[in-house]
């Protein structure tokens, strides 16, 4: 089962304009092939559906434990979307078309049908799908699609950074590139333990190091890409049966660290008259306040 | 240059007269602009003759009057 945390990985920057076509780009991140909604369901599935968890335990822990954090992450690029579409329209009376500028937006679908914030869907607005999923059963198999995901995650994040300059796109960016390289070397270094085959030696993949990225360069400081969660009170802890010895990019000790990160606030957002979103104005509102302290 | 006459250079700028003295009279309300890119609303603070601008939460964006489209009160 799963417990939910009233915070998000890391606190985002909230500047007063957005971007929506930059918006529109960080979709990919989120419901495209290689996005977090991917990662999220195939290991989510993948923990599901294993087999002998008791015999290969510390191999259902990491693809268990890693789930939680995927949900974290889709719920980390939802929230820079829904940032990054700060300023998009004016509030104004329908007849003075405020949604104009929606117009020449590449995501109609977040004037339309979302009122500015994240799609389940890819950066085209096609939907996510199930059939991103791969589970095949097979450990091995599982793992090296799981160490190639991974790795197309990451490249994606790296060409989405060079679309967009919007601080809130990036600093989300560089945190994930550093947490996604995390993710490739716990796959790789899991493949290693079931086949003793080293993958860690092709690594980096694009070739480049997180460090190129400013917005990364912060994370990979404190030591964000040395450390593995547990995301649970107690459970999963043969994690580190996998996560040791040391990081091939910077030679640190890789840790297991119980539970969660610390975690920061969940950002707020503006009501959107011009969206009817979320629709409850002064005097209704005042009529629900009174409905709520009512003894019903 | 290179033992020739300097050549004499003028500066233009392109100047909307009007808006600058509409805007002029607005000054401390709440408006909306329509920029090339995006509209921004917001409290208008400032007009000069070539750029205005705009506070959002007290962030200010300033504005050059040649990417105004059109300006509203909000």
């Amino acid at each position: 089962m799963f417990k939910r945390v009233n915070k998000l990985l890391i606190e985002l920057p909230a500047p007063e304009y957005g971007d929506a076509n930059a918006a529109a780009a960080v979709q990919e991140l989120l419901g495209g092939k290689f996005g977090e909604m991917s990662t999220l369901n195939n290991y989510m599935y993948q923990s599901f559906n294993f087999r002998q968890k008791g015999k290969l335990k510390p191999f259902y822990d990491i693809v268990a434990s890693i789930t939680a954090e995927e949900f974290g992450h889709v719920e980390l690029v939802s929230n820079t979307i829904n940032l990054l579409q700060k300023g998009s329209s004016f509030t104004a009376e329908p007849d003075l078309t405020p949604l104009q500028n929606g117009k020449d937006m590449r995501n109609t679908y977040a004037f339309i049908a979302t009122a500015q914030t994240s799609l389940a869907g890819d950066s085209m607005g096609n939907p996510w799908r199930g059939d991103y999923v791969f589970s095949s059963g097979n450990l091995v198999l599982d793992l090296m699609h799981n160490f190639f995901l991974e790795i197309g995650a990451r490249t994606h994040k790296m060409r989405v950074y060079e679309m967009t300059d919007h601080p809130t796109a990036r600093e989300m960016i560089g945190y994930l590139l550093v947490r996604g390289g995390v993710h490739v070397l716990a796959y790789a270094k899991a493949l290693e333990i079931a086949t003793g085959v080293d993958l860690t030696k092709m690594l980096p993949i694009p070739s480049l190091d997180n460090r190129v990225f400013d917005h990364a360069r912060k994370y990979e400081d404190q030591g964000v890409g040395n450390v593995l969660f547990t995301w649970s009170d107690g459970d999963y802890q043969d994690i580190r049966a996998i996560w040791k010895g040391t990081n091939p990019s910077n030679g640190q000790p890789l840790v297991v660290q119980e539970g969660t990160p610390e975690g920061a606030p969940i950002p707020d957002l503006d009501d959107l008259p011009e969206e009817f979103a979320p629709g409850i104005g002064k005097d209704e509102y005042e009529q629900i306040l009174k409905r709520l302290r009512a003894n019903m | 240059m290179n033992g020739q006459s300097p050549q004499s250079i003028q500066f233009t700028t392109l100047y909307d007269p009007y808006v600058y003295q509409t805007l002029s009279t607005i000054i401390g309300t709440n408006i909306v602009v329509q920029t090339t890119q995006n509209s921004v609303q917001g409290k208008l603070t400032t007009v000069m003759p070539d750029h205005i601008v705009v506070e959002i939460n007290q962030t200010p964006f300033f504005i050059r009057t040649q990417q105004i489209i059109w300006v509203s009160p909000s």
